[in-house]
């Protein structure tokens, strides 16, 4: 579940032929996905009941831009703080303070501190809600409920594959190790 | 009060008398000691302090009125609250506060902001409200804390609410003690708002309950107030007061709040005293009753500075300095108190700043305070002082 965060999931609703094998040991499925990407098969996902080190590597995954994200988030809390609190000290309404002028910027740092964090953790859940498809009331299908278990499972798509592609996978699945060999539309 | 056979009326308890032991505690109530009140005085290592010529113990009073630079009131560093001297000390006297300002204005010059700017780009232009408060005048009766309370609608606490700190005052004298405990001389201090150009109440408010006016008032939005005394906290003269309770009915919060023990604080409808429409009409209406929960302070009378300066306009003429008089200032049958116009240079407050005498207490800090104080001098003769 935690290796999940592919862009097959949220794209379109057109629902998706999967064919998935489920593994024992997360060393054997590491070694599949080895041998996957080696043989140049599109692996649609991997599901693991925990995370895996190295399979993020195995799979191609890029990095999480989810902190590029972040700052600029933050570069936008922290420009809204500043600028908004320079129009109102300069134009809206100006109030003298503690024998400071109006548009004193040492004054406004807290603020703009604060408004900068509040940016940019609030922005990085809803991006990472958005990015991952998840937001309350929307339900994932999983391929198998022990996939969140004792089950590692690596699987393939297969919409529009002919049946000698789908053997050739199948096979491939068989010689890396898996234990069962299912197929799902979701 | 009680009519003596003379028929006069008598302003003490005519029936006072000693009882004897009662095995009470009974607190005794004061502003400024009453918590150090029998404390017994140690120096740094814990020796207990004693008189050098009896032997006996001192308490944290007696040690403070020894030294005035050691007072508990301020005095525990050297920080410019008192000034005071003999006359024939005088110029002695001038010369030392003559230094220890340019000592602060040295200090002071250590800021992102310097004041002269400042003060032109604020300050120069119409009035800039300045008290001079003359020592050697005041002769500490306290009129103009009475004067303070009757015009600002000031709660008058009893000795519970004292005790605990819930003095309300505006206004209130500062004595300072010094030289022989047996025998003590002491300099009154009036000591209220001093509206500090650079007031460090102001920037710690997170409501901006309270800011500076362009006149250089220190002002306070009763109905802004959140009250979380960060102004009180941080006022270098603690001179805000907060109301603890709705001690003028403002808001009849009191009705839930059995604050008062005393029976005759109630009418005999069982409202609190000043529920009492009758009991109401001795409030100002010209200034607003604060309720529970709020910060207040001096205001520099600013319902009369206000007052003044409707007069001048309905007039159409420039304000006088006599438009506009504080009500510490009226009350003070000395004249130590002298409010007005610092911009205007023919003003009676303008005139008294340039007294070589004149400090400003805790200049060092520079928070620029809007009154200055002349030094005390005294007159006394040296075989009369030996």
């Amino acid at each position: 579940m935690f290796e999940s965060a592919n862009i097959h999931h949220t794209m379109a609703n057109q629902s998706k032929e999967v064919l998935y094998g489920l593994y024992n040991d997360e060393q054997v499925l590491l070694q599949a996905v080895h041998k996957a990407k080696a043989d140049h098969l599109e692996i649609m996902d991997v599901y693991s009941p925990f995370p895996v080190h190295g399979l993020d590597e195995a799979m191609g995954l890029s990095e999480s831009r989810l902190h590029q994200a972040g700052f600029v988030f933050g570069a936008i809390g922290t420009l809204t703080a500043f600028l908004f609190m320079t129009w109102v000290f300069t134009r809206d309404w100006p109030i003298i303070f503690g024998g400071k002028p109006y548009w004193s910027i040492p004054a406004f740092i807290p603020i703009t501190f604060e408004l900068t964090v509040l940016f940019a953790s609030i922005g990085m859940v809803v991006a990472y809600y958005t990015v991952c498809g998840m937001a309350p009331g929307v339900t994932n299908p999983t391929l198998d409920d022990r996939i969140t278990d004792d089950k590692f499972c690596l699987a393939f798509q297969t919409n529009g594959a002919s049946q000698q592609e789908i053997d050739k996978l199948k096979s491939f699945l068989t010689a890396s190790g898996a234990e069962e060999i299912n197929a799902k539309t979701i | 009060m009680s009519i003596d056979k003379d028929g006069n009326t008598q302003y003490y308890a005519e029936d006072a008398k000693i009882i004897g032991k009662t095995d009470r505690d009974e607190h005794f109530a004061c502003v400024q000691y009453h918590h150090t009140m029998g404390v017994t005085a140690r120096d740094e290592n814990g020796k207990v302090i004693a008189d050098e010529s009896t032997g006996k113990p001192l308490n944290v009073d007696e040690k403070t009125i020894m030294t005035i630079g050691a007072g508990m009131q301020g005095g525990l560093t050297k920080r410019s609250i008192i000034y005071q001297g003999n006359l024939k000390d005088i110029e002695e006297l001038a010369h030392h506060i003559e230094e220890k300002r340019t000592e602060a204005e040295e200090l002071n010059q250590q800021t992102i902001y310097p004041y002269e700017q400042y003060k032109k780009d604020f300050y120069s232009q119409g009035h800039h409200w300045n008290m001079h408060v003359d020592l050697n005048a005041c002769t500490g009766c306290g009129a103009c804390q009475v004067a303070c309370i009757a015009e600002n609608n000031v709660p008058v606490m009893d000795k519970k609410e004292v005790h605990r700190h819930h003095e309300m005052s505006w206004l209130r004298i500062d004595r300072y003690v010094f030289r022989d405990y047996e025998n003590p001389n002491v300099v009154y201090q009036p000591m209220m708002c001093q509206h500090c150009d650079n007031a460090p109440c102001e920037n710690v408010c997170p409501v901006a309950a309270t800011n500076h006016s362009s006149e250089g008032l220190n002002q306070m939005t009763y109905n802004r107030c959140i009250g979380t005394r960060y102004c009180a906290n941080n006022c270098p003269y603690k001179v805000r007061r907060f109301n603890w309770l709705d001690y003028n009915t403002a808001d009849l919060f009191s009705i839930n709040e059995n604050y008062m023990d005393d029976e005759h604080m109630y009418t005999s409808d069982g409202l609190p005293f000043y529920a009492d429409n009758l009991t109401r009409m001795v409030l100002n209406p010209d200034v607003t009753v604060r309720s529970r929960g709020v910060i207040e302070k001096c205001s520099f009378c600013v319902q009369r500075i206000q007052e003044g300066k409707l007069t001048a306009k309905r007039e159409s003429r420039a304000l006088r300095d006599s438009d506009v008089k504080t009500a510490c200032q009226t009350a003070c049958p000395t004249g130590a108190i002298v409010f007005g116009d610092g911009n205007n240079k023919n003003s009676e407050v303008a005139k008294r700043l340039g007294n070589p005498l004149n400090y400003v207490v805790l200049e060092e800090i520079n928070v620029r305070s809007s009154v200055t104080y002349a030094a005390r001098v005294v007159n006394r003769d040296e075989a009369f002082e030996a």
